[in-house]
């Protein structure tokens, strides 16, 4: 069941995944300083393209090192701990101005972020509905929290974004936290019917 | 028979060292752009890094509000003077105008004890294309700044701001309304340049105390 929880085609051809990284990848950097030169663009636009970079690449590798990759993600464990881990790290206001700061750090966060996309993509096929739905909901928690603290706090955070462009960043990190927890909820629901259908 | 548990012992243990590894690298990471937990923002972990590791600002060439050019330390003064610096712009209608009372009271309280004598006040602007030295005395006169302990100036050239705002940590970016928003605080400079404490803008009396102690 876990295999299908997300209502992606999974079958769709590699060179189509290919695409859509190469889409993502350019958006990313052709809009590069529209995009992080605010906090909220940076973090509910940017962010999530590069992820979607990542799970397409992801697609694209499933065919040739798929088995390699699976050997070493029992349940999706690696990947859901690597990408929770990663988006944690990037929510952290002093890892965001580095990235801003210093081009070594900003192509960590790239890769990083590419890489965590990447792993989801494998993990989300490996993992079991329970360990899908503890990622998930963690991550719409943590993103959640972080939005509030985002919106609350009386503070500049990061010193390369103003502290409205932080409420505005608040606020769109709790509505990211509601779509993905919704998506993920909307997309098993759709299994579920489908392999009722089937059956 | 025996192959297939093998096989999964084997994954789950690449699993397991996988999980190990990551947790591990994200660690150091963590612990390293917080400095060692000491802060989450950068301006939390820029003063707790200055006292650990005192940061040494480069030969500076600033032009006084009095039209003179000076080099507040890195030179050959000789003496052991101690510098308190704030970052500022003279159009600034909030933060700069606070810091330039602070440093008025400061000015005051320098006058009333010969221990202070060493301690000097400087105001650098940031904001070159408006901060000519008309700007900067209009600012100096707002504030009766008393030349012989304050001075208010601006780096001679672009590079040197862009040097200095880099070895200080400073940020400087658009508020939106025409001015800047920037990290305001105190920073205690020796004469050899080195940066040794950063205090909040609104405790400026700790500033002082610390500077006499030098």
């Amino acid at each position: 069941m876990g295999a299908q929880a997300l209502a992606v085609d999974r079958r769709f051809p590699s060179r189509h995944a290919l695409l859509i990284a190469a889409f993502a990848g350019l958006l990313v950097f052709s809009l590069k300083n529209w995009l992080e030169g605010d906090m909220a663009r940076h973090m509910v636009i940017e962010f999530p393209l590069l992820l979607l970079a990542g799970a397409a690449i992801g697609r694209a590798l499933e065919e040739r090192f798929g088995a390699q990759i699976a050997c070493c993600n029992q349940m999706g464990l690696v990947g859901f701990a690597f990408a929770s881990i990663t988006l944690a790290y990037w929510m952290i206001p002093a890892a965001l101005d580095a990235a801003l700061l210093d081009e070594w750090v900003a192509v960590g966060k790239y890769i990083s972020l590419v890489a965590s996309g990447a792993l989801l993509w494998s993990s989300f096929a490996a993992a079991p509905l329970a360990v899908q739905a503890f990622f998930v909901g963690n991550f719409a928690c943590m993103t959640a929290t972080v939005g509030l603290i985002y919106q609350s706090a009386p503070q500049q955070l990061c010193l390369n974004y103003r502290t409205d462009a932080q409420s505005a960043a608040g606020e769109g990190l709790v509505a990211l936290a509601v779509i993905a927890a919704c998506t993920w909820c909307v997309s098993v629901a759709h299994a579920f019917l489908e392999s009722g259908a089937d059956a | 028979m025996t192959t297939t548990p093998r096989v999964a012992r084997a994954s789950w243990m690449g699993t397991g060292i996988s999980l190990v590894a990551i947790i591990g690298f994200a660690a150091a990471a963590i612990w390293s752009i917080t400095f060692e937990l000491r802060g989450w923002t950068t301006e939390e972990i820029r003063r707790s890094r200055v006292p650990a590791e005192p940061p040494v600002l480069g030969g500076l060439q600033l032009t006084a509000s009095d039209g003179a050019s000076f080099r507040p330390w890195g030179g050959s003064q000789g003496g052991r003077r101690v510098w308190l610096v704030t970052f500022m712009y003279t159009r600034c209608p909030t933060l700069c105008t606070t810091l330039g009372i602070e440093f008025e009271r400061l000015q005051r309280a320098l006058g009333q004890d010969p221990r202070d004598d060493h301690v000097r006040l400087l105001s650098i602007s940031f904001d070159p294309a408006h901060d000519d030295t008309r700007a900067l005395q209009a600012y100096a006169a707002e504030h009766h700044a008393d030349p012989a302990r304050w001075i208010v100036a601006v780096p001679s050239s672009a590079s040197a701001l862009a040097k200095l705002e880099r070895e200080a940590g400073i940020v400087v970016i658009q508020d939106g309304l025409g001015g800047y928003t920037h990290n305001a605080a105190i920073h205690v400079v020796l004469d050899d340049g080195r940066l040794v404490r950063i205090f909040a803008f609104d405790n400026p009396k700790a500033a002082l105390t610390w500077a006499r102690r030098l």
